[in-house]
């Protein structure tokens, strides 16, 4: 009887007892744990948060039912996770071919004008250093032809080129990649421009 | 009472670049706010899922059709505004065009007198 009697009071107690910061410190420790929202992903969801709260406060709201209808309306937080991971992966995709393609070729002609130099140079030294950055190549177009690879007919050079193409590419792109996920912060952003 | 049921999962998701791009032509924007003028703009029929939003808005921004930065509101507090681009603009006309050739198809299908392009 006495537990029955107490019941009322243990409600309101614990209603004035929600703590509105610890109940958004807490959702947003279980928005950090997701691995694809970015520290401003996060700060843009927290705010989201916030205005939908103090827009059910307006409406009479108590800080309780307003967080948790707040909550309800930005949706499960994996499920949001799981959106971004989507938006991410398209992206990184898109720069990391852009990247390596451009570097590749680049590379791939620069290397090619570079050989052609230390053709008319010969400087050995050299020569050997050459040799060993575009061993792939080189070795790919040997293999394909044996001994009997024409150096010097423009079919040769064609496929020299083309082969030093295949290889700096190849190269650049996993080095784009490397670089994409060492170096580039999760929100590369841009300089707002108004229409 | 009649009541028009809510938009299919499809449609809403369809329709969430050109409702977007047109807020934004109206002037920047942030989340919460596009959200609220999406509810009341549509009677309550479209009914966006808060938090999946954002990463439509980051897809928009990644294909240049819209641009953004925090800024400071009346309130005191930092929001991302969204405003749209002229890459962004164009995209605008021609979902226009697109969605009012769909629609003008329909209402001569039904016979209800169509919008001009």
């Amino acid at each position: 009887m006495a537990g029955r009697s107490q019941l009322p009071v243990q409600i309101m107690e614990n209603q004035t007892r929600f703590d509105l910061n610890a109940a958004i410190e807490n959702w947003r420790n279980e928005l950090a744990a997701q691995p694809h929202l970015a520290s401003d992903d996060r700060r843009e969801l927290e705010t989201h948060l916030r205005d939908a709260i103090a827009g059910f406060q307006q409406l009479g709201l108590n800080d309780e039912e307003s967080f948790w209808l707040a909550c309800k309306k930005i949706g499960q937080l994996r499920q949001i996770g799981k959106e971004f991971k989507k938006n991410k992966i398209f992206t990184m995709n898109k720069r990391v071919i852009g990247f390596g393609t451009g570097y590749g070729l680049v590379t791939g002609f620069v290397m090619f004008l570079v050989g052609l130099w230390l053709a008319y140079r010969a400087d050995a030294g050299l020569v050997k250093l050459f040799l060993m950055l575009n061993a792939p190549a080189i070795g790919l177009i040997t293999r394909l032809h044996g001994d009997s690879y024409d150096w010097g007919s423009n079919a040769g050079l064609l496929q020299l080129i083309i082969a030093f193409l295949i290889y700096w590419t190849t190269l650049g792109t996993l080095v784009g990649l490397v670089l994409y996920i060492w170096l580039m912060p999760p929100q590369n952003r841009k300089t707002p421009k108004r229409a | 009472m009649y009541k028009t049921a809510m938009l299919t999962k499809d449609l809403v998701a369809a329709s969430s670049k050109p409702l977007l791009l047109s807020i934004l032509a109206g002037g920047e924007s942030y989340g919460y706010e596009i959200i609220q003028k999406v509810r009341e703009l549509s009677g309550g029929q479209i009914e966006w899922s808060d938090g999946m939003l954002y990463p439509v808005l980051h897809r928009l921004e990644r294909d240049g059709l819209i641009d953004s930065e925090w800024k400071e509101a009346d309130t005191g507090r930092e929001r991302k505004y969204y405003f749209i681009s002229s890459d962004g603009r164009k995209a605008l006309k021609t979902e226009r065009q697109q969605w009012l050739a769909v629609h003008n198809s329909l209402c001569k299908l039904w016979k209800i007198k169509p919008v001009s392009i």
